[in-house]
């Protein structure tokens, strides 16, 4: 008895279809902390709570760059963490999505063109999704998070 | 025997600052200074920072004493061997202006990781350089503990980009220390060359979870310097505002011990977006007054929402994060923290002590407080005066001092300006004696209880990367 190669290529379309709709349904985010006033981080604090219970959208919050799916960044990027922002990138596995959070993430805000910052977090890592305000509601954070979702299916 | 620093200060040429006493103190009366302040134990440190040309330091909460010096061949004489609380300020102090605080308890840098594309940016002639990252340089760690490094990214304390070294022994941490400086963005340069009004959105982004205290301590600086008198429902609504902050950073910190506290600061922000256009109320307090009005509808939303905030739930964990009442005293701890170690803050008189220091005692007082500042904000609402809500700021010359109740103890500010235009100012956050008193008090605790200890403190560490 032979393996019928043909069967076995649409099993395994089949398969990779059906898990990309299943298990790529959820994002394991790692959050980066650059030079921001602390106003992002509460409103991704609450993203994180039960108010908004990200588990319920399949995401995940991760401390490890390398598990992760998604480089959340919040705070203008000073000069001091250009180093460690690329490195967080170098470490995730991809393909990986770079969300800019706040005007600080988004260009550096208020705090653009000081001789502490380099600017937004893309003068360290490609950027994806912009995600203005100041700090942007936790809705429009998450909003951003479901469109990554959503565009992998 | 020296005079009490108080005294001593005092001897020295008076000069002017609106909302303070001040003198200046020639370089010999300042190197006095650490041994009249032994003497006066009383007399609280408050804050301490630079100029181009002059150091300056603040004490007595109670009744503003500002003391400068004028800075000679680059230097100025310690005030960290009499008050540890300074130390973090003289760190700073070299790394932004180049002045070295001669016999400092710590000489490293503090904010400046050789990241920077100007040395000393805020002194006269700051110094072209090619950002290069240092890496910190930690204390080194008792013998017989193992180190565990943290950050700047990745898991921390707290949500911020500080490096931590935990040393551990027997899963205790014998001793903790975070470097600041990842998080610096330069604020002091972006406030210099600015009216007061042009500069308010940067004051009110220092710290976003005390964005009303920052705001309103930067507008009295400025008001003081200017002579503006702030019309009766600004004040008011200053007061509903700060209160409105403390707790909803109440609720916030306090999800540490309970997810669903939540709930109640989601419903507040809320209340806070529908009623002054933003959830954690930037941009609400500006120098002259406030940004908008209050309508009475929004004022009964307000209201509403105030009446059913939750108490905060238990206490949390006893004997955990010790913060003794000597390391309280030495440090200068301000706010519900301090009080929680025994040691009375001037700006909250009466306000209730506790004695053991430990994350029940500030998690028993914080509630305290929360309900305090929900009583206060009610009782604004209730009789808040009609009238306009800012005065214009004229454009004159002079130097102020102003504060505010943050949510984590007093945040203060002090301006120059000329001409309407700010040339010199600085900002002191409670984060800056609150880090060490985290440290201290995270020692004997295990490595993971950190942020629960932490978080009792109310750490926030934006206000101190200026």
């Amino acid at each position: 008895m032979s393996v019928d190669a043909e069967l076995v290529g649409v099993l395994a379309a089949r398969l990779d279809a059906e898990s990309r709709v299943r298990l790529g349904r959820s994002l394991a985010v790692f959050p980066v902390f650059a030079g921001d006033c602390g106003g992002c981080a509460l409103e991704w604090a609450m993203l994180r709570s039960t108010v908004h219970d990200l588990a319920r959208h399949g995401v995940t919050v991760t401390d490890d760059p390398a598990g992760a799916d998604v480089l959340l960044a919040m705070g203008a990027l000073t000069h001091a963490l250009v180093g460690a922002v690329q490195q967080a990138a170098a470490a995730m596995a991809p393909p990986y999505w770079v969300v800019a959070v706040g005007a600080c993430a988004v260009d550096g805000g208020v705090f653009a063109r000081t001789a502490a910052v380099a600017g937004g977090i893309a003068a360290a890592v490609p950027v994806d999704i912009l995600v203005p305000g100041c700090p942007p509601t936790p809705a429009a954070i998450l909003d951003a998070l479901r469109t990554i979702i959503a565009a992998n299916v | 025997m020296p005079l009490p620093a108080g005294r001593h200060i005092r001897t020295g040429e008076p000069a002017s600052c609106s909302g303070a006493e001040r003198f200046t103190l020639s370089s010999q009366a300042w190197r006095d200074l650490p041994a009249a302040l032994r003497t006066d134990p009383g007399l609280d440190f408050v804050g301490l920072w630079a100029d181009a040309t002059h150091v300056h330091a603040l004490f007595g909460a109670a009744s503003p004493l500002l003391a400068s010096v004028p800075v000679e061949a680059g230097l100025y004489g310690a005030l960290s061997p009499a008050r540890p609380g300074a130390a973090l300020f003289e760190r700073a102090v070299a790394d932004l202006w180049g002045h070295q605080a001669a016999d400092g308890v710590d000489a490293r840098p503090w904010l400046d990781h050789g990241a920077w594309t100007a040395l000393r940016p805020m002194s006269e002639r700051p110094a072209p350089n090619t950002p290069t990252l240092e890496l910190p340089e930690f204390h080194p760690v008792p013998s017989g503990s193992l180190a565990q490094d943290f950050g700047p990214l990745g898991a921390g304390v707290i949500d911020a980009p500080a490096p931590w070294r935990l040393a551990t022994a027997g899963g205790r941490v014998v001793q903790a220390e975070a470097r600041c400086g990842y998080g610096h963005r330069g604020v002091l340069s972006l406030l210099r060359g600015r009216s007061a009004a042009a500069a308010a959105p940067v004051a009110a982004r220092i710290s976003g979870a005390a964005t009303v205290a920052h705001a309103t301590a930067f507008a009295r600086a400025a008001e003081a310097a200017l002579n503006v008198i702030v019309p009766p429902r600004a004040q008011a609504l200053r007061v509903l505002l700060g209160a409105i902050e403390r707790v909803a950073v109440a609720l916030y910190d306090a999800a540490s011990l309970d997810d669903a506290l939540m709930h109640a600061r989601e419903r507040l922000l809320q209340a806070c977006a529908a009623a002054f256009g933003h959830r954690l109320l930037m941009d609400a307090v500006l120098p002259g007054g406030v940004k908008a009005d209050l309508p009475a509808d929004a004022a009964r939303l307000l209201d509403g929402v105030l009446e059913a905030m939750p108490p905060l739930p238990g206490p949390g964990a006893r004997s955990l994060g010790i913060l003794d009442i000597a390391d309280a005293l030495a440090l200068g701890v301000p706010g519900p923290a301090g009080r929680a170690s025994g040691r009375l803050d001037p700006s909250t008189p009466g306000a209730p002590l506790a004695a053991a220091g430990d994350v029940a005692a500030r998690w028993r007082l914080r509630a305290a407080a929360l309900a305090a500042d929900v009583a206060l904000a009610r009782e604004t609402l209730a009789v808040l005066p009609d009238g306009p809500v800012a005065a214009p700021l004229p454009t004159g010359s002079g130097e102020g001092l102003g504060f505010a109740k943050g949510p984590h103890g007093r945040v203060w500010h002090w301006m120059r300006l000329h001409g309407g235009i700010i040339t010199a100012s600085f900002a002191i956050d409670p984060a800056w004696l609150l880090l060490p008193a985290v440290e201290r008090a995270g020692q004997g605790a295990p490595p993971g209880m950190l942020p629960a200890i932490a978080a009792s403190f109310g750490l926030q560490l934006a206000g101190m990367e200026l």
